[in-house]
């Protein structure tokens, strides 16, 4: 694939500069929308907060439902989005431990719920894992709006 | 003028094009493709059709309201060139500012 060829730095910049142009066309493209980041807060946090109910294992599987409907009919509309992982290791690393923290989170709500039946304590934790959510969802959008070269807030 | 090592596939304008476009997006329609680099269908199909025989771009379809929609993605191999690509057009880029990097005899 690779060839010897004669190239100008003037030629190699100008290459360079719509290279810079397209990404931010790419980046642009694929900044959430805000109502995403909070329906997608609002289920997961739903998600913990169901366990506030005294039998919440039927009601579990409709935020589950809805994360999956909500990905896939955002997806089928857009034309275009982000990637599911971020390219970084660090990042990568960062999504692991979010995922690790949710999970502690999730099974110690639980616990506490069950163990002091403190019906409470899955509605606090519904709420505050939402608003993690969705704070991350506003940083994730933030940085796409920076990518793209701003102005589309 | 230097002597480059580029990426002959990737090298022609609108293909390099299309991978910048693709690089930060899982995947992009092909009618947002052909929108943004404003160009036609066989253009644009055709291009695609080069990337996806060297192994850059891999394609899914779907349907959206009983239309049939495609849509192309970067694979590993694409980005891992693409990347390859731009840094040594950056290189070449950079010739004049430092001339220690040309390479070429005095």
């Amino acid at each position: 694939m690779n060839e010897n060829e004669n190239l100008s730095a003037d030629e190699a910049r100008e290459a360079l500069e719509s290279v810079t142009k397209m990404e931010s066309a790419g980046w642009r493209r694929a900044v959430p929308k805000r109502w995403f980041g909070a329906a997608m807060a609002t289920l997961i946090g739903s998600m913990f907060g169901v366990y506030a109910l005294q039998d919440p294992y039927p009601y579990i599987v409709f935020p589950i439902i809805g994360i999956a409907l909500l990905i896939a009919s955002s997806r089928e509309t857009v034309g275009a989005y982000g990637r599911d992982f971020p390219d970084s290791k660090a990042n990568k690393w960062m999504l692991v431990l979010f995922a690790a923290i949710l999970l502690v989170v999730f099974f110690g709500s639980i616990f506490i719920r069950r163990t002091y039946d403190a019906a409470w304590v899955s509605v606090v934790t519904g709420l505050l894992v939402g608003l993690t959510v969705f704070l991350a969802s506003e940083h994730e959008r933030r940085a796409y709006i920076a990518k793209a070269g701003g102005g589309q807030e | 003028m230097t002597k480059a090592r580029l990426n002959t596939v990737i090298h022609a304008p609108n293909r390099l094009q299309i991978c910048a476009f693709l690089t930060p997006l899982q995947e992009a329609e092909f009618q947002v493709l052909r929108d943004e680099l404003d160009v036609s269908d066989s253009v644009l199909s055709k291009h695609l059709k080069q990337l996806e025989e060297a192994g850059y771009v891999a394609f899914r379809k779907g349907a959206v309201n009983g239309r049939q929609r495609m849509w192309a993605s970067l694979t590993k191999s694409g980005r891992k060139a693409f990347s390859a690509h731009v840094e040594e057009l950056t290189r070449i880029a950079s010739v004049v500012t430092n001339p220690a990097s040309d390479g070429s005899p005095r």
